[in-house]
């Protein structure tokens, strides 16, 4: 194992990669995401590391991962130095990653751990909160809520155009309940997710055509619909996965404006809004007393 | 180098017949050995592919369990 000299000595690079492999032993590996990685994650069950100037990224698959080689990554986070960051990315039905200090850091390990035998049955997680419950300080969809009511909903008003580049914006089909693509703005967060590729090309697409699982269309389109019958703006606070071109599933977190109303043409468009938040929330909070791995108080909590 | 190789000649015939899958330790310590990076033995593969909702075997119960967790989360408003 690297000894605390050792990561003095590391930090000197901007970064090092490597591989806890199944004997125990720390091997070198390279920084960026290679054809071993599916590999080493799935079949041999490794863990990645990552040193950087800041602190450590820690990679593994929780259903896969080989138990000893957990144990050995723990040991080696428990020897290096206190007050750093560690980011941990672990893959469980999708990409999750959270921040944490180094005592956090080491609960998470095994409290997510215990996850290891329990599926998951959705890829979407949505909730419905009311338009007062914006924050404050969330400034595009304060600015939007603004534009669109001195808008009388028509989308070419020079308010809601100004903020055209944020949006993606989606015409309803008049026979199905399918929402297609007619603008994709460069900073919509799922432009930034899925690539340049993805913005050029999706214009014209369905929605929910490509990206996205069937569960997430099947929940995610009946809001879209909701506010084309009501004409009502709805404000959602979603958890889901996304799949982008090339790559494993990533969960990502994010609040989404729904705003209704018509283009230049007088045809129904819909204004979709989003902004994006790390996923902050624990997918599984780690315990009080050291039983508590075993059962962890989000089951207790089922369970009673 | 090369004369002392890195497992068992045993055990690498194992291997060359498909007898016995070696372990990732082995793995580096053969890429180790031969000088190339470990990602060689692995071009041209199909990897492995991440278990996703759709994928999704076992017990019901405890689904529900991993979901609504997160439920919770999002409707205390995460």
């Amino acid at each position: 194992m690297p000894t605390l000299s050792m990561f003095k000595w590391m930090r000197h690079d901007v970064f090092s990669a490597w591989w806890v492999d199944d004997g125990g032993a720390i091997r070198p590996a390279v920084r960026h995401v290679s054809e071993f990685d599916s590999f080493a994650y799935r079949k041999f069950g490794l863990v990645k590391i990552l040193i950087g100037q800041h602190g450590f990224e820690i990679s593994w698959d929780v259903q896969k991962v080989n138990d000893d080689v957990l144990d050995r990554t723990a040991l080696w986070l428990f020897s290096t130095q206190d007050n750093i960051q560690v980011k941990l990315t672990y893959y469980y039905f999708g990409w999750f990653s959270e921040t944490v200090d180094k005592d956090k850091a080491l609960s998470r390990l095994s409290a997510i751990r215990s996850y290891r035998h329990i599926n998951m049955n959705k890829s979407v997680f949505m909730h419905k909160h009311d338009l007062s419950n914006i924050p404050c300080t969330d400034n595009l969809f304060q600015r939007s809520l603004a534009a669109w009511n001195n808008s009388q909903n028509q989308f070419h008003h020079s308010e809601l155009l100004q903020l055209r580049r944020d949006y993606i914006i989606f015409t309803p089909h008049e026979s199905e309940p399918i929402f297609e693509y007619s603008h994709v703005g460069t900073n919509a967060p799922m432009a930034r997710v899925m690539g340049t590729q993805w913005r050029k090309s999706a214009i014209g697409a369905i929605r929910g055509s490509s990206g996205i699982t069937e569960s997430y269309r099947n929940i995610a389109n009946r809001p879209y619909e909701e506010v084309m019958a009501t004409g009502e703006a709805r404000y959602d606070k979603i958890l889901a996965t996304i799949q982008p071109p090339n790559g494993d599933p990533i969960w990502t977190s994010y609040h989404r404006l729904l705003l209704p109303g018509r283009d230049l043409r007088g045809r129904p468009n819909l204004i979709c809004a989003s902004v994006f938040h790390d996923v902050n929330f624990q997918l599984l909070e780690v315990g009080q007393q050291d039983d508590a791995y075993l059962l962890p108080p989000s089951k207790q909590a089922i369970f009673g | 180098m090369l004369l002392t190789p890195p497992v068992k000649q045993q055990v690498m015939s194992k291997m060359e017949r498909g007898q016995k899958e070696p372990s990732a330790s082995q793995m580096f310590q053969i890429s180790k050995h031969l000088g190339v990076p470990i990602s060689f033995f692995f071009e041209d593969l199909e990897a492995p592919k991440p278990a996703t909702t759709a994928d999704m075997v076992g017990d019901s119960r405890l689904s529900d369990v991993a979901t609504s967790s997160i439920a919770m989360n999002i409707k205390s408003g995460t």
